[in-house]
This record gives structure tokens, C-alpha cells and sequence, in this order.
């Protein structure tokens, strides 16, 4: 039982939830810094792009968490209901996404970055 | 010309992405300042990873627009699951927020909201399946199969409904499927239902409209047509395209996402070296939906029958034969426009030209021209 979330990092997208999905491997180098790694191994780390961070969460299925996606419909607006907050950059999750890309955790333990808009 | 961007989202991961969404968010652009187009070439069974789809950072144009669609291989041939390719979402059809995208020769099963500003949203030679929402206020639907939608079905479309075959048979609609395009010019299109008391078209007053068939007598249009299950491949197993023995297949009723050929998947035969000569590689491996083939001396002798029809680069040449016969850019499907210069371009051109291109001949196409490319093109 577990899930993949991919978290935006660009600016005007930091935090909003791109996919809530099963668990896989493939990712491209457009997605992880891993697959990014695999494909440019010779290229300095920064040079990566940063455009996503994956959050592993360890005990929910995709299922479970699908409602993280939902929009938020206000009129003529919409928006994602649900986004990220980042962790302090004091911190160890901080320093782990920031090194790795990506971070694997409980979802009571993923929820304290969680927000919902209203 | 705008330039094209290929953005490939293969599940596989042998693609840039392996999710649409995530594709979007991370390519946004400003098409216009680029002066390019993007495509959003979708490869596996991508269904229900993503919740929508939001352009919200795109600039966009009728030309320098965003169109999503499968490999050349996974076109749709009507037949839900029958390509590699499929794609679903878990609420808004699409959020176009009023930018240009187009949705192409796609097998989209489920939605359930409609799109989202959707004044500048197309979809082509795609089958449309299972949304428990409309497919509504978009600007066209061109040979497209609708079939078990809710609500409403197709209604509202600003610009041309052409070719559009809708069809309930499942109960999900609670009323009628071409309904109210009044606004928009209904033609060659196909509504058939099962429901008692439902209507195929309703408020569908538009003048323009015509070659329109149903089963209920509703269709609009002086030559209205009669469409019953047995005019359809295969009523019993949801596969709503036109038979070829049907008389609606002669007059262009209904939509036809059968491909015209089989055995191409967008590679072009190359058997003398005069065609190597006109082509420069502009020719992309893009959709098949038609097969420019035909008998002119100088261009058999040349392509051998196996010219992709959707192409999205310019067809450029040097050998005089070829220029004699097209000349210009054959674009987007339906956005394009065919430069005429000389008259044997209706003897260079058989296949399946969609019909709103026969709109955007020359000026100085005459009528009979304009009349054996119509015909040519219900040839098949």
C-alpha cells in the first residue's frame, strides 16, 4: 500500500499537486532528479531543474488520496483545492527533498505540509 | 510559420513525462512570443491519473495553439480501447481558460465536468466516451464519436459541428444529444438514442445547417438523412463509425475515424530519387487520416501512394512535377489552408480531405475543382 505524489517547485506553481499516482519507477528526467541523474550522469546537480518533488507516501493507496487532486471551482475561478506548504529549510525533510528530489513518509507525517484552500 | 514543440508523455517513460498534467504545468509558455505550437503527444493508457488539465499559463492563438493527441499509431479508430492510447480525467474535460487547444484523434473515456472556458476548444477525429458531463461551449467538434455521455451530449458549439456522430444507448442521457448548436452550423453530423422521449436535436435552427441524420426525424437542414443501428460497423459492440455500404457513408454523414489505409504508421516509402528531391523531410510522421494517392504521372511516379494527409510541416519541393501539383502549406487539420496555383491540383490530390478545406481553396479555385475534390474525398 502506498503512493506517489508529484509536488510543483516552479515559481507560480510551488506546492500545488501535479498527479496523485500509483507507485512506478519510469519517471523521466523532466520529473525526478533521479531519472534526471540517470539520463545527464556526467552533469552537475545544478543543473537540474527542480521542477518537481516526489513525496512517497508510504500507506495510502492512490485511491485514498485521489481527492488531493480535486479542483476548487469559485465562479469563473478555479483552482487546485489542495497544495503543499515546504518544509523549513532547517529542517531534515527539507534538506532530503533538497538533496534528493524526493522524500518517503506516513501520510499522518506528509499531512503536516498539507493545506487546503477555501 | 509557428514552429512546432513536441512534448511526449509516454507512461512507459520513454517519453519527457509520464503524466499530462504534470507535462502542462512544467512546459508552460507564451506560444505567441515563441511564435510556436506545442503538441502533447500522449502514449499509453493514461486515464484517471489526471484530475484536469489547466492552461492557465499559456498564451495561446488559432495557429500558435496547444493540441493534445496520441502517437501517429493510436489514433482512434473509433472502437473505445482498441489503439494503445487512451486518456480520462476525474473532473473538468479539459481547463482551457479560453486558450486555443485542440484535441485530436484521441480515445478520451470519462469526465465529469464540462470544459472549462472553453470558447477555444476543438476536438477532432476523437471518440468521446462515457463523461457524465457535456461537451459543451467549445468552438468546433469535427469528426468526432460521441457515445454515452450525460445530459445534454454535444451542445452550444460556436463554430461547426461536422462530421459528429452522437449516440445513447446506455441510459445515461436523461434528453437529447445534438442539442441547441444554434449558434454554430451543424452539418454531415449523426444523432441516434435509444431513450424514449429523448430528442436528438433540438433548437438546432442555424440555417446552414444540413446533411444532418437521426432517428427520430429531428435532424435539421433541408437534406436530412435516416440513421438506423444498421447503419453503424457495429451497433452491439460501441463501434459507431459509418459503414462503407451505408448510404450516409456516400454523403459524408456521420463521423469516419476508420483509417484510410493500413500499414502506415507515418513512414513515407521513398522509391525514386525524385521524391527524395521534393520532399527535404518535411513530411512528418504525423496521424493518418487520409492517403494522398493518385495518378498523375509526375507524383506517382514519386510518393508512391503513402503521403500522411494530416501534416503539420510544410510540404516544400524543388522538382518542377511536384510543384505543379501542391504548392503551400498543408497545416493542422482544418486550420491549414491549400495555396492553388495551378489546376492539376485535383488530379494530385485523393485521399480524404476533411471537408471544411474545401472552404479554404483559393479564390481562384473554380467549382468544378472544388466539386471532384468533394467527390474524390466520399471515394474514400
Amino acid at each position: 500500500m502506498a503512493c506517489h505524489i508529484l509536488v510543483g517547485n516552479k515559481a507560480g506553481d510551488s506546492g500545488e499537486i501535479s498527479s496523485v499516482t500509483n507507485p512506478k519507477e519510469n519517471y523521466t528526467h523532466n520529473e525526478t532528479l533521479n531519472a534526471w541523474l540517470l539520463k545527464y550522469p556526467s552533469r552537475p546537480v545544478t543543473e537540474y531543474h527542480r521542477n518537481f518533488s516526489l513525496v512517497k507516501v508510504s500507506d495510502k493507496t492512490k485511491e485514498d488520496l485521489a481527492y488531493l487532486t480535486d479542483p476548487l471551482v469559485e465562479g469563473d475561478l478555479i483552482s487546485n483545492k489542495w497544495y503543499f506548504v515546504s518544509p523549513s529549510s532547517n529542517t531534515s525533510e527539507w534538506l532530503e527533498l533538497f538533496q534528493t528530489g524526493e522524500i518517503t513518509k506516513t501520510f499522518a507525517e506528509v499531512l503536516l505540509y498539507i493545506r487546503e484552500r477555501i | 510559420m509557428a514552429t512546432e514543440i513536441l512534448v511526449r508523455v509516454y507512461l512507459d517513460g520513454s517519453g519527457d513525462y509520464t503524466n499530462l498534467r504534470a507535462a502542462v504545468i512544467a512546459e508552460a509558455i507564451d506560444l505567441v512570443a515563441a511564435d510556436s505550437y506545442m503538441v502533447f503527444e500522449l502514449k499509453g493508457d493514461l486515464r484517471n491519473t489526471d484530475s484536469f488539465v489547466d492552461f492557465n499559463s499559456y498564451t495561446t492563438d488559432a495557429t500558435r495553439n496547444v493540441i493534445i493527441r496520441p502517437i501517429a499509431a493510436d489514433y482512434t479508430d473509433g472502437i473505445a480501447g482498441n489503439t494503445g492510447t487512451i486518456y480520462g480525467v476525474n473532473t473538468f474535460l479539459v481547463v482551457s481558460r479560453g486558450e486555443h487547444v485542440t484535441i485530436d484523434g484521441l480515445d478520451f473515456d470519462g469526465w465529469s465536468s464540462d470544459v472549462f472556458q472553453p470558447v477555444n476548444t476543438r476536438i477532432t477525429n476523437s471518440l468521446m466516451y462515457n463523461g457524465s458531463a457535456n461537451i459543451q461551449g467549445i468552438k468546433d467538434v469535427i469528426n468526432t464519436i460521441c457515445y454515452d455521455l450525460a445530459d445534454q451530449s454535444v451542445l452550444d458549439v460556436a463554430g461547426e459541428v461536422t462530421r459528429v456522430t452522437v449516440v445513447n444507448k446506455a441510459s445515461i442521457s436523461s434528453n437529447n444529444f445534438l442539442y441547441r448548436s444554434v449558434s454554430g452550423v451543424l452539418t454531415n453530423s449523426v444523432g441516434y438514442n435509444d431513450v424514449v422521449g429523448a430528442t436528438n436535436y433540438t433548437l438546432s435552427t442555424n440555417a446552414a445547417n444540413d446533411f444532418n441524420a437521426s432517428n427520430d426525424g429531428t435532424a435539421p437542414g433541408t437534406n436530412t438523412q435516416t440513421v438506423a443501428t444498421t447503419d453503424f460497423e457495429d451497433y452491439a459492440n460501441n463501434n459507431f463509425n459509418i459503414k462503407s455500404t451505408s448510404p450516409l457513408f456516400a454523403l459524408n454523414v456521420g463521423a469516419d475515424l476508420v483509417p484510410a489505409s493500413s500499414g502506415i504508421s507515418g513512414a513515407i516509402t521513398q522509391n525514386t530519387q525524385s521524391f527524395t528531391q521534393s520532399a527535404s523531410g518535411s513530411i512528418t510522421s504525423e496521424p493518418i487520416t487520409g492517403v494522398i494517392s493518385q495518378t498523375a504521372s509526375a507524383f506517382a511516379q514519386s510518393a508512391t501512394g503513402s503521403a500522411v494527409l494530416n501534416i503539420s510541416g510544410v510540404i516544400s519541393q524543388t522538382v518542377s512535377a511536384f510543384t505543379q501539383s501542391l504548392s503551400g502549406t498543408v497545416a493542422e487539420q482544418i486550420s491549414g489552408t491549400i495555396n492553388q496555383t495551378v489546376s492539376s491540383f485535383t488530379m494530385s490530390a485523393v485521399g480524404r480531405v476533411p471537408a471544411s478545406w474545401i472552404d479554404k481553396l483559393p479564390a481562384n479555385t473554380t467549382w468544378a475543382d472544388q466539386t471532384a475534390i468533394s467527390t474524390i474525398w466520399t471515394d474514400k
